[in-house]
């Protein structure tokens, strides 16, 4: 069957910048917000652009992100044309390869993205918080008769040189890339989001892979190989809340986001859903001895302590006594009596015994972002103990 | 963990006790708990104690009830074997709409006869618990009963209306049936969940068409009593009926107590429903909550206490919320003062208004209002 566009989500890469975090899941798989993983944001964004037929590129321990994805079905990817597919790098008679980034990850799958005849390839990543209709894009794409469309988004200046920088004409052509520029001559930040014309992309993923001297990656190779070709390259410029969950800090602050209106992504265009697989809990419960304020919490929590600017996920169940600010707390955590938490992430299932305390002392006041404490998924903290700001622990084994 | 038995629910009966709640959508479709509805429980505990194929039988106002079961897959019965079978009325005779339980019966014969399975295990959903079929079941199988019913003891506070009492023998069978009792002393009490062999329940339900027999109670447990073996399976865990607004918001209210959440939600395997996707629940900078359930998606700036909100209900700056069960997106505005509510979907508190019930008299407030 014929489709006009389907969308290949990258979501091999290791994320080591994510730590403990990334230890053993891959970074869209990483939670987010309460109830989501990372990869929500993206999978809702293609359903709700009316994208239905989505190949997610997997390599780096798959394992959670494929028990996760399922069928699909949470975000009404089960399809019968089309839908979610799972593509990890396989066996081939002549040649066995894991994916060697990102363009030879397409290039590997291109009898995958053929059974659909497709005119147009949307690219994505997996680790952006953001709300995005695709097809908005795609208008934009082919409008301007672009061979190739690159999503950018407004960056501060001080910014900007940890980005991929599009510099481009009063038309939007894009006439330089510069990845991480010193000096940048433009805000506009590449997001990672690419639309291509099929046929073009094909011919340049077949010619950056018989290059021994390529990287394989879009950014670094394909982008720079299609402009000094003279394609037309055109820069999509997105308005709105959108940010890279690459590093604990980030991680920290877009959860934190969340907790102040105005940055709030969910409460911005609310009919634009944001879809995910959902525990079977029932409402969260709040005693008698808990306070809290400036948080959000998810379903099946039992609460008896104090929470304040924190972000809690289902099945969490905190103690009395115990205190939570500014913090992140995974899915089925368990906080005991009059353990502190300040400035902490603390990982699905990790056990927090009583009187512990994690992270900044809290008499400190405001933490830097740099200075987050993260517990892993499933470490055990003895009762009594004290884990140190800029911390990170992780599960023996 | 699989019994070889069919569910039957019966999603309409009782309606009529709970007119004020019950005049736009059927028993079953009843929103309880934050986030559920009544037929969830009756749905979980026969998926959670492996029975695949399930019968629901719907009489009128079915539309909330269709669109919250959907494909059924939300409860793992949406499958090309088995599954969820939804059954409004049919009219091939000129009756249409079945006046009893008897008819309902006699008019899904043909699900019940098709099935593969040798049990049938049948529900009202008027009851609230987490009960594994299991039990009852091999109950059932071991004492070689015809028909078990599940009955519960209580010892009333105050007088219950129109209830089924049970004598029960030493040796576990019913020995005889009271119908539309008001109880003030300790009693069994029936629940109108039975298991009986697929084939007795189809000869009784024709010999009673044959015999223009109305109330299966009535005129086959009752009259039967002592020509069929009636088994009667104790359950002794957390059980709730709800009659009337008083008993549902009681039965709401008692979920705030950990013991009983436990039970209900955890005990035998959860209790599923539809996936709404609505955000976590978000607490204000003034935010007050303490002994309250509070669902996904809602929002609150004010105090809430003793309190249940279910999904996407927003509660103002300044308003008060004590004693009450707020359902799904209700909204209050600022300095709104409530106790002993129970508010229906999509109310609106202007701001300022303030109204109380009472312990023993919630006052309700229907469906979509503006206060």
């Amino acid at each position: 069957m014929q489709k006009e566009c389907i969308a290949m989500l990258l979501a091999g890469g290791e994320g080591s910048r994510l730590g403990v975090l990334t230890k053993e899941r891959a970074k869209p798989a990483v939670p987010f917000g309460g109830k989501y993983r990372i990869i929500d944001f993206t999978l809702s964004n293609c359903v709700n652009s009316r994208i239905d037929t989505v190949g997610v590129l997997t390599q780096y321990q798959p394992l959670e992100l494929n028990d996760y994805i399922g069928n699909g079905q949470p975000w009404d990817l089960d399809r019968i044309e089309g839908g979610i597919h799972i593509l990890p790098p396989y066996q081939k008679r002549q040649s066995s390869d894991w994916y060697r980034g990102t363009a030879n990850a397409i290039k590997q799958n291109i009898t995958f993205i053929e059974r659909y005849s497709p005119i147009y390839i949307l690219v994505l990543s997996g680790d952006h918080i953001y709300k995005m209709d695709y097809s908005k894009m795609l208008t934009f794409h082919k409008k301007k008769k672009a061979d190739c469309t690159i999503a950018v988004v407004d960056v501060e200046r001080k910014e900007a040189s940890r980005f991929g920088i599009m510099n481009s004409d009063e038309n939007d052509r894009i006439y330089e890339f510069e990845e991480k520029p010193k000096n940048p001559k433009s805000t506009k930040a590449s997001m990672g989001i690419y639309i291509f014309n099929w046929d073009k992309m094909k011919l340049y993923l077949e010619h950056d892979d018989k290059d021994d001297n390529s990287a394989k990656d879009f950014g670094k190779n394909v982008i720079p190989a299609m402009l000094s070709a003279g394609e037309k390259l055109y820069a999509y410029p997105f308005k709105g809340y959108w940010k890279d969950v690459g590093t604990i800090e980030s991680l920290w602050q877009s959860n934190m986001d969340l907790l102040i209106s105005k940055n709030n992504i969910f409460s911005s265009d609310t009919d634009w859903k944001i879809y995910a697989r959902s525990p079977m809990m029932p409402p969260h419960y709040i005693s008698t001895t808990a306070k809290i304020t400036d948080s959000l919490i998810s379903g099946g929590c039992t609460v008896e302590g104090d929470i304040h600017f924190s972000v809690i996920f289902y099945g969490v169940t905190v103690e009395k006594n115990a205190r939570i600010t500014n913090s992140i707390i995974m899915p089925g955590a368990h906080i005991r009596e009059g353990a502190v938490l300040h400035y902490a992430i603390i990982d699905e299932g990790a056990d927090i015994g009583a009187n512990a305390s994690i992270g900044a002392p809290y008499i400190h006041g405001e933490v830097s972002a740099e200075n987050i404490t993260v517990i892993g998924k499933n470490v055990r903290i003895d009762e009594d103990s004290v884990i140190e700001e800029n911390n990170i622990i992780e599960a023996e084994n | 963990m699989s019994i070889n038995a069919i569910g039957i629910i019966f999603s309409n009966m009782h309606d009529e006790e709970m007119h004020e709640i019950t005049n736009s959508r059927t028993m079953g479709a009843l929103p309880y708990g934050g986030r559920y509805r009544l037929i969830d429980f009756t749905l979980s505990n026969m998926h959670n104690s492996g029975i695949t194929s399930v019968g629901v039988i719907a009489k009128s106002n079915y539309q909330s009830l269709l669109e919250h079961l959907g494909s059924g897959k939300e409860w793992d019965l949406s499958r090309k074997r088995d599954g969820l079978f939804i059954f409004p009325p049919f009219s091939r005779l000129a009756a249409g709409i079945y006046k009893n339980k008897i008819e309902a019966l006699n008019g899904i014969m043909t699900y019940i006869k098709k099935s593969k399975n040798d049990y049938a295990v049948i529900s009202d959903c008027d009851v609230i618990c987490n009960l594994n079929w299991e039990q009852p079941f091999h109950y059932h199988i071991t004492k070689n009963a015809d028909i078990t019913v599940i009955y519960y003891r209580i010892n009333p506070e105050r007088e219950i209306k129109n209830e089924t009492v049970y004598s029960i023998s030493t040796d576990g069978f019913v020995t005889d049936i009271l119908i539309n009792q008001n109880i003030n002393k300790p009693s069994c009490i029936g629940t109108n969940m039975w298991i009986i062999k697929k084939s007795f329940l189809v000869s009784i339900i024709e010999d009673a068409v044959a015999h223009n027999l109305e109330n299966v109670e009535r005129d086959i447990f009752q009259k039967k009593i002592n020509q069929y073996k009636i088994a009667a399976w104790e359950f002794d865990g957390y059980i709730r009926k709800t009659n009337s607004i008083c008993d549902f918001f009681q039965a709401n209210m008692d979920i705030l107590n950990p013991v009983i959440r436990n039970e209900l939600f955890y005990k035998n395997g959860p209790i599923y429903t539809k996936v709404l996707d609505v955000v976590p629940a978000r607490y204000g900078d003034f935010a007050q909550v303490s002994n309250s359930l509070i669902a996904d998606g809602c929002v609150i700036e004010g105090t809430v206490e003793n309190s249940i909100l279910f999904r996407g209900v927003k509660i103002g700056r300044g308003s008060k919320v004590s004693n009450s069960v707020i359902m799904k997106d209700s909204k209050t505005g600022e300095n709104v003062t409530l106790n002993y509510i129970l508010a229906d979907k999509n109310v609106v508190f202007h701001d300022n208004r303030m109204l109380a019930g009472y312990k023993s008299r919630p006052i309700y407030i229907s469906k979509g209002s503006t206060i």
